[in-house]
């Protein structure tokens, strides 16, 4: 039987119907038709669902949607559009941090998450954090290049303004 | 996975080489450098060998892993390893033999009114960056810039006839039959340019964005003026172009199994630290050089090089499918154990440009042949760091425990120089 | 993969969770999900009602005396008060699984982790092919094919520290709370795996005000530096007076089905130096009390070796006064 849930995803709030079972990772694809975010193994083991719960980097196919009430949920979608990346998006596209792709937004996700808490991590401190993350093609190297090109884009520097984030890129119907 | 079949008989023979190259007291950089085919030749069942950038590939890992200085020399529990490795760059035989005359590769290009460019190929692109080799193909032969290139790649309603992305194919085959398609236009866009500012056809080049007469470069139309002259009364201008390899092998059987019409060559060196109370180890660093011909694209390169060494890396590390049975044991992403970043060493990479004879623009493959050398070059690694020989992948640690307790404990390698005295004495004769 | 329909409930206290649990017997508590979410998403041991913690606020709040199930491994590997008093508790915590996995994760949840096994944690296509297990539908063990007791291998790394401490774990239940000690928790069976009553609910853990009096140590086997759960851990709480050992105990873990604390080896210890060659002897004793099985990836008799191995590296550690925040 479904029920309302009230989620705050990428800003705006929203009501979804959604059975007690519902898993986070399928409302936010199903229901709101956030698809950036990707289901991987659906275990918790590759971390291509991640997504931000109240900044935090979180395992979207591990998360009951009602777990996520009330919370502010973050998707790739919040970030970055195709003509206007946000500059971990375009250290990731520049650097080659991506190669097939479907691992790329669960990256950007715990990267985003790591430079908000971290805006300046050693080598060391990101492979710890990236290390729920799972990626078969780069073998990592250009992602963690690309997480230092993006934490030096992102460092605040009095005379430019910090990169505008935030703004949902598509809306339900 | 990359390069399947290959893989785990390139790493046993890697390792018989180290094997045989300590028991003749040999270096084992010497060995392959002298026992290597020269290129443009001939092997002895029919390979024929072209480009051959493996003597330079060597010579990067050599110097850049400092191995005269450190190879039977560090300390026990670390130590290095080579291992070499070629590749096809594509299969000669197509999986579609049963079909005569079809082509291995077919590329179709197209330019319209506003001079833009789409090219339609049925090589698919999953992440390893064809769709940029195809565009940065047609934009060299057409003197554009990449941004008037449209890729269309994914569709098979559109796509002309490819044999798709397997056996390191797509650069060298698909490669070439985008070139050709692009020289076809070409040669109508000079007739084109000839006929606006008057010369000789074959005189003229493309080079940004203009076409020019070579013998007087002030004869020059813009490639958009050039594209809507040869559109005159005729409409948009459509090319293909393909690639089919040429025969090759020997007449006995079995002579076509591996033949390619290029291959690339690589040379690793891993640096490796084992833990002596419980043979954990890790892969701290590796030099890799990998001879691609001309690098297209110095990103991708890289790219498709650390991945492989990833993906390899596994294979000696970790990963095995674990059968119990009919059941295996392991489908799932937490006991089938693929490396973590925290696990991925520092990969310094050397690309080696051998510039084949008969890839575009003289490229060969990147894509399968990189995660070859990776496996033999941990194996010998973990030899000359502890003294044990493993022969059988993964090497979890509590088959390297095992190893070592059979051998009756750890135990550095003999260093080169005994190692050939000994060799000598038991009467091996030395080059 | 789909999880098996279930009513979820959503208590704001233990209160609630405790009355709603008496309602529905045939339920499971829920919190970081990481363990169990899982589980059910292969059709192990599902039931239809699944109570949900996650609005349970009063089970969150972390100090080092006291420290609510809801507390998340990651809340617990950053808290300074936690590595100052007592540091293998927050170092720990950091170890277990991934980062993703450490910010859903829960203290509660790691000392409730169900038995792993290659026969259990599989799918049910992949189980019903081998007719099942003892441990979720079967008549029959595939480890001990002729034993009628399930060897799933415990694999949560806090229970080793906090029994190696003293900690004592507290239940609520319907008739009020109560406390068993960490060491009398567990039980050596893959199945019936504790001392906790389908009617409660894991609470708190309480560690002693002596706790931070200890020098302690964890360590860890496994293949990789994330996800994977422990081949082996071994930890070990020591405590000094001048030059001789006063107490030390020692608890192997993640080797049988359940932690297992080596009191004879920790006391043999007491009044005695500890020496290099006094560690290396308690090392080998613990080597021979251990009795691994063939269901985690390294090999039993790996494991058992590397069981010596790793008590002298906590020792080790213990005797130069165990870890420090990096």
């Amino acid at each position: 039987m479904n029920k309302i849930l009230k989620l705050t995803v990428n800003g705006v709030a929203r009501e979804v119907a959604a059975p007690d079972n519902a898993i986070l990772l399928d409302v936010l694809r199903e229901s709101c038709r956030l698809t950036g975010t990707k289901r991987g193994c659906d275990m918790g083991t590759c971390g291509c669902c991640t997504v931000l719960i109240d900044g935090e980097n979180r395992l979207s196919c591990l998360t009951l949607a009602a777990q996520a009430a009330g919370k502010e949920i973050t998707t790739v979608e919040a970030l970055g559009t195709p003509n206007r990346l946000h500059p971990i998006q375009a250290a990731f596209s520049e650097i080659g941090g991506s190669q097939c792709g479907f691992c790329t937004p669960g990256f950007i996700m715990t990267t985003k998450a790591l430079l908000d808490r971290n805006p300046d991590p050693d080598d060391k401190e990101i492979r710890e954090a990236i290390s729920g993350n799972l990626c078969r093609c780069t073998g990592y190297i250009k992602i963690i290049d690309a997480v230092k090109v993006a934490a030096k884009e992102l460092a605040p520097e009095p005379a430019r303004p910090t990169p505008p984030i935030a703004a949902p890129a598509r809306r339900a119907k | 996975m990359r390069g399947h079949g290959a893989v785990n008989s390139r790493c046993s023979l890697e390792v018989l080489i180290d094997e045989a190259c300590e028991e003749l007291g040999l270096d084992p950089f010497a060995v392959r450098l002298q026992n290597m085919m020269p290129p443009y030749s001939h092997t002895i069942n029919d390979f024929r060998i072209t480009s051959n950038g493996l003597p330079e590939c060597l010579d990067k890992v050599r110097t850049a892993s400092r191995w005269d200085e450190r190879w039977r020399k560090m300390p026990l529990g670390k130590g290095l390893g080579l291992g070499c490795g070629f590749y096809i760059s594509g299969s000669n035989l197509p999986i579609h033999w049963d079909v005569p005359g079809m082509p291995q590769s077919t590329v179709h290009l197209k330019i319209d009114m506003d001079a833009g460019v789409t090219v339609h190929t049925g090589a698919a692109e999953i992440g390893q960056g064809s769709d940029t080799v195809a565009a940065m193909v047609v934009a060299e032969v057409l003197g554009i810039r990449l941004d008037r290139i449209r890729v269309y790649s994914q569709n098979t309603d559109t796509a002309p006839i490819d044999l798709g992305s397997y056996s390191s194919r797509v650069t060298f085959m698909m490669g070439n039959a985008a070139r050709k398609a692009a020289e076809e236009v070409r040669r109508e866009l000079q007739q084109a340019a000839a006929a606006v500012v008057g010369g000789q056809p074959e005189l003229f080049l493309f080079q940004d964005e203009m076409v020019f007469d070579a013998s007087n470069p002030s004869r020059r139309v813009s490639f958009t003026d050039a594209v809507r002259k040869a559109m005159d009364h005729k409409g948009a201008l459509v090319a293909r172009g393909s690639f089919n390899s040429t025969k090759m092998g020997g007449d006995f059987k079995g002579a076509t199994a591996g033949l390619a019409p290029a291959y690339s060559m690589n040379a690793y060196v891993a640096e490796v630290d084992v833990d002596l109370d419980t043979a954990q180890w890790r892969c701290t660093k590796v030099w890799a050089a990998h001879d691609c011909g001309k690098v297209l694209n110095r990103l991708s390169v890289e790219g498709q090089i650390e991945g492989s060494i990833h993906m390899g890396l596994g294979q000696v590390y970790s990963e095995s499918l674990e059968y119990r049975g009919p059941n295996l044991r392991n489908p799932n992403l937490l006991d089938y154990k693929i490396p973590t970043s925290i696990e991925m060493p520092d990969v310094e990479t050397f690309l080696v440009e051998s510039n084949d004879a008969e890839g575009p623009f003289g490229a060969k493959e990147a894509g399968e042949g990189p995660l070859l050398p990776i496996l033999p070059a941990v194996v010998n690694a973990i030899h000359d760091a502890v003294g044990v020989r493993m022969h059988e992948l993964p090497i979890t640690p509590d088959r390297l425990h095992d190893q070592m307790r059979l051998q009756g404990g750890w135990k550095k390698p003999t260093p080169l120089g005994k190692a050939a005295a000994v060799a000598v004495k038991r009467g091996v004769r030395r080059p | 993969m789909l999880l098996p329909p279930f009513q979820l409930h959503e208590p704001t206290t233990v209160a609630e969770a405790v009355a709603l649990r008496q309602l529905h017997p045939e339920s499971d508590f829920l919190a970081g999900g990481t363990d169990l979410l899982p589980n059910y998403k292969w059709q192990l041991n599902t039931r239809p009602h699944v109570i949900g913690l996650h609005k349970v606020d009063e089970l969150r709040a972390i100090s080092p005396t006291k420290i609510g199930a809801l507390a998340t491994l990651k809340q617990m590997n950053m808290d300074g008060a936690l590595w100052q008093e007592v540091p293998v508790v927050a170092q720990t915590a950091g170890l277990i699984a991934s980062p993703l996995i450490r910010n859903s994760g829960t203290l509660g949840g790691n000392l409730m982790l169900e038995n792993r096994c290659f026969f259990f944690n599989q799918s049910y296509v992949w189980r019903e092919s081998i007719d099942f297990c003892l441990k979720a539908g079967g008549t029959a063990c595939h480890v001990v094919p002729q034993e009628t007791k399930c060897y799933a291998t415990f694999s949560a790394d806090l229970p080793g520290p906090l029994i190696a401490l003293g900690a004592t774990f507290e239940l609520a239940g319907p008739s009020g709370t109560r406390r068993v000690p960490a060491v009398e928790f567990y039980k050596n069976d893959g199945i019936d795996r504790h001392a906790k009553r389908p009617d409660e609910l894991l609470t708190f853990v309480h560690l002693p005000p002596t706790a931070s009096q200890y020098r302690a140590s964890y360590q860890k086997l496994r293949q990789r530096e994330s996800w994977d759960f422990p081949e082996l851990g071994i930890a070990v709480a020591l405590k000094m007076k001048g030059e001789t050992v006063e107490d030390l105990q020692i608890v192997a873990n993640a080797l049988e089905c359940a932690p297992k604390l080596l009191r004879d080896i920790g006391s043999g210890l007491r009044g005695k130096k500890l020496t290099d060659a006094a560690i290396d002897e308690a090392a080998a004793a613990v080597e021979t009390q251990v009795r691994p099985v063939k269901n985690t990836n390294l090999s039993p008799s790996y494991r058992k070796r590397m069981a010596r191995v790793f008590t002298k590296r906590a020792l080790l550690e213990a005797r130069a006064g165990g870890p420090r925040r990096a």
